[in-house]
């Protein structure tokens, strides 16, 4: 190979032309690099969420199960009436061992029953399992955790559904309670998911700062489909899903009420209600019946009941029956200065085919209260406040509290006291 | 083999000896010792509250003589370790160079075996003076062999910042106060630059490069203050320090390289170039980058759990609890937690096995990728 033999000037002016060269390549990579890079890395709507795969579930939606349990109800979360058959007086068939120790003020866990069984969370941080009989099956713990289980779970034929405080949701096998997946959506999960009738999930889900959203779920793999963009505040209402399976509504705390696509999570509209919206919609005849924090403190789901809507609220505690058309009160009860009226109601039937909402109407007390009157028809003592739905199932009452056991309440043959209309 | 081992070891020695830009800079490596026993003051007072041993991958250090001393054997050990390495400087400022590389060599190995209890004792900042001192202690012609490796380690660092997390500021965790985005993100990418091309001018046999090279490294060193405190700028300034002594200091006779400098320098570049040549992303999966530098690089993303299974119940521990931002996606370490439980947890009688799961991406990453999954982990 030939020596180039340049004059010096010539060769220094070689080296810099090379080292200007170079210089500008390298920019010019960088910067398309950077620019790249603050693309992939801006915040966007489908970031990739991690999902720790216990059990090598199929990639598919292959195989669907019956939903046997699933939070007020049916993905419309408007109780149907007339509600489950009841027969007073009450007796208390068993009770758990504490479940509940007051670790934080929010709603705590329903229990989720179908004929397999009792599935409830604890703030405690453990998600049990019960033998309809009351005998624990088995029990999962978060070691690490702060506030537990608020959230209800979902059931279906093999599996439960549920997620926590710390953040993931979860899927368990039944039997075993073994995880199959769990999925950390962001910082705490603390409402009840519901079933699409192609098996995937929706999920609210909130971030310790002030933000939240709602997540579509593969329930076989738990990974994440879409996710909504933030909603600028914490969600701490449940998904209700349209009968045709086009729209999601939830709530958030600034008190925007949204609709969403379910098959896209593109946000459609969304409604200042004027306070922070914590219960759960309920969406009957084309028409949703939410509460908000907008005019005093009420958060519990409303039942819908033909031309009367059935609410609570909280500060003081007050249980409202209100004229479906025009919002007009119908009539009140007040029940104390407290937080009791923050559960929702569990609408059952009696046997004079009386519509009944199954709340707490005094301190420790739970009381079954005509829907359309006020009356209360029946009072049974419990050994706490009340904070989350009660449950019907397999011919029995489940009962959370803020603090204490998981009671379990059925018919009682005998006559016991009856409340003075 | 005596005689030669001997003539090795006064070869060694008379190097050192007769170049005192050499001797000095034994002084400087001796006191990075005691720099290291400082920064790991703290980590000594989390084993006194989670006595739990995190392994290095391979070793049992459950049963580690320095774990039996417990925290005043700690403090005594550590008081032995600086001494050795004060009088190892003394030694050096003195000329004293046999004496003092036999204490260098021993205050390193004291330094090896504390950091052998636990990986959480890992960084850069003790790998890249492990090699400068080996390389001090046991390569000849030193001035020709330590310049370049230390040069060497900011090409490797520079190209392991071609990512996009790097270059778009996300690897980082902060910001320069008062520093417009755009300028800061300049910066970043101007950093590659200095330490793949500028960073070469400190071998210039030209001051004036070798000057502007310098200041540019020493300006860097000084900003990274700010993000990663001072135990690691104030390493690389000591290490640094041949640069300028060697300047000042003219040498007694021309180094060259030599065949082991060669094959140190080879291995040092193998050992960057192989996690990264092939295989999965050595900044999700640890264990192939062991014997590389690593870096604010990846920054990655993770979700982790051992799940321990139990007669009835089924516990679920947080992998990432309680560990320090740099480790809390290292499935070394998750791997550590789960031997440390299997071992504890042996002779509970409800107890079946556990099972460890850990995902992670870099922040750019579109996808978790799946970086640890064992069932049965106990026994395994």
């Amino acid at each position: 190979m030939r020596k180039l033999n340049l004059p010096k000037f010539a060769q220094r002016i070689l080296a810099l032309s090379l080292a200007i060269g170079f210089g500008v390549a390298a920019s010019s990579v960088i910067w398309k690099y950077q620019q790249s890079a603050g693309e992939n890395l801006a915040v966007s709507s489908a970031r990739p969420i991690p999902t720790l795969q216990i059990s090598g579930a199929a990639p598919a939606n292959t195989e669907i199960h019956n939903t046997t349990f699933i939070y007020r109800d049916n993905p419309q979360r408007a109780p149907l009436a007339p509600g489950p058959r009841l027969s007073f007086p009450l007796r208390e068939a068993w009770r758990s061992e504490e479940l509940n120790v007051g670790a934080h003020t929010a709603s705590k866990s329903s229990a989720a029953v179908d004929a397999s069984g009792i599935y409830v969370g604890s703030d405690a941080g453990e998600f049990r399992a019960y033998d309809l009989d009351g005998k624990l099956r088995w029990k999962f713990a978060i070691l690490q955790n702060k506030q537990g289980f608020h959230g209800t779970a979902l059931l279906d034929e093999k599996y439960a559904y549920i997620g926590a405080y710390n953040g993931r949701f979860y899927k368990f096998d039944k039997a075993s309670g073994k995880v199959l997946w769990a999925t950390r959506l962001a910082d705490a999960v603390g409402t009840a998911p519901v079933r699409l009738s192609d098996g995937d999930l929706i999920v609210s889900a909130e971030k310790s700062y002030r933000d939240g959203y709602l997540l579509r779920l593969n329930s076989q793999t738990g990974a994440v489909l879409w996710r909504t963009v933030g909603f600028l505040e914490q969600v701490h209402s449940s998904p209700t899903i349209s009968p045709d399976e086009r729209m999601a509504y939830v709530g958030d705390n600034r008190g925007i009420f949204h609709g969403v696509s379910l098959e896209t999570g593109a946000l459609r509209w969304g409604t200042d209600l004027g306070g922070a919206i914590k219960g759960t919609a309920a969406l009957q005849n084309g028409v949703l019946y939410v509460n908000s924090w907008g005019k005093g403190i009420t958060q519990a789901s409303p039942i819908p009941l033909g031309d009367v809507v059935f609410t609570s609220g909280q500060r003081p505690s007050v249980l409202r029956g209100v004229d479906q058309k025009t919002g007009a009160e119908i009539w009140s009860r007040l029940v104390s200065d407290g937080r009791e009226g923050m559960a929702s109601a569990l609408l059952v039937s009696d046997g004079k085919k009386r519509d009944l909402a199954l709340i707490q109407c005094k301190p420790e007390t739970l009381c079954a209260i005509e829907i359309r009157t006020g009356k209360v028809r029946y009072e049974h003592p419990v050994p706490g406040r009340i904070t989350s739905l009660p449950t019907f199932a397999e011919g029995r009452i489940y009962l959370t509290f803020d603090r204490g056991p998981m009671l379990v309440l059925e018919s009682a043959p005998e006559s016991a006291k009856r409340a003075k209309p | 083999m005596r005689n030669k081992l001997r003539a090795y070891f006064q070869g060694q020695v008379r190097e050192v000896e007769q170049d005192r830009a050499l001797s000095l800079y034994g002084v400087a490596l001796s006191l990075l010792l005691p720099l290291a026993y400082l920064f790991w003051r703290e980590s000594f007072n989390y084993f006194r509250s989670d006595p739990v041993p995190y392994c290095w991958p391979g070793v049992d250090c459950f049963y580690h003589p320095l774990r039996a001393l417990g925290p005043d054997g700690w403090f005594w050990y550590m008081l032995a370790g600086n001494a050795v390495s004060f009088f190892a400087a003394f030694s050096f400022w003195r000329n004293r160079i046999g004496a003092a590389l036999i204490a260098l060599g021993l205050a390193t190995l004291l330094k090896i075996i504390q950091q052998a209890t636990s990986y959480t004792l890992m960084g850069n900042y003790h790998y890249m003076p492990y090699i400068i001192t080996l390389g001090f202690l046991f390569i000849p012609g030193r001035r020709a062999y330590l310049p370049i490796q230390l040069v060497l380690f900011y090409v490797a660092a520079g190209f392991l910042k071609i990512n996009p997390e790097w270059l778009s500021g996300y690897a980082l965790p902060g910001r320069i106060p008062y520093l417009a985005e755009r300028w800061f993100r300049f910066l970043l990418g101007y950093v590659i630059i200095l330490e793949i091309l500028f960073v070469w001018g400190l071998l210039s046999s030209e001051k004036k490069w070798r000057a502007l090279a310098f200041l540019q490294i020493a300006a860097f060193t000084a900003v990274s203050w700010y993000f990663v405190g001072s135990f690691y700028p104030i390493t690389m300034s000591l290490l640094l320090s041949l640069f300028p002594l060697s300047w000042v200091i003219t040498a007694p006779a021309r180094s060259k390289l030599n065949l082991a400098a060669i094959c140190a320098l080879g291995i040092f570049v193998g050992a960057q170039a192989f996690p990264k040549a092939w295989g999965p992303d050595p900044a999700l999966h640890t264990y192939r980058r062991l014997i590389s530098l690593n870096m604010f690089d990846a920054n990655p993303i993770c979700d982790s759990a051992i799940y321990l299974r139990k007669k009835g119940e089924i516990l679920e521990l947080d992998g990432a609890n309680g560990m320090a931002l740099r480790l809390q996606c290292d499935p070394i370490l998750l791997v550590a937690k789960a031997r440390a439980l299997c071992r504890e947890l042996k002779s509970d009688p409800t107890f079946i096995n556990l099972d460890v799961h850990m995902e992670a991406r870099r922040m750019s990453g579109h996808q978790f990728e799946t970086v640890l999954r064992e069932e049965n982990f106990c026994g395994n």
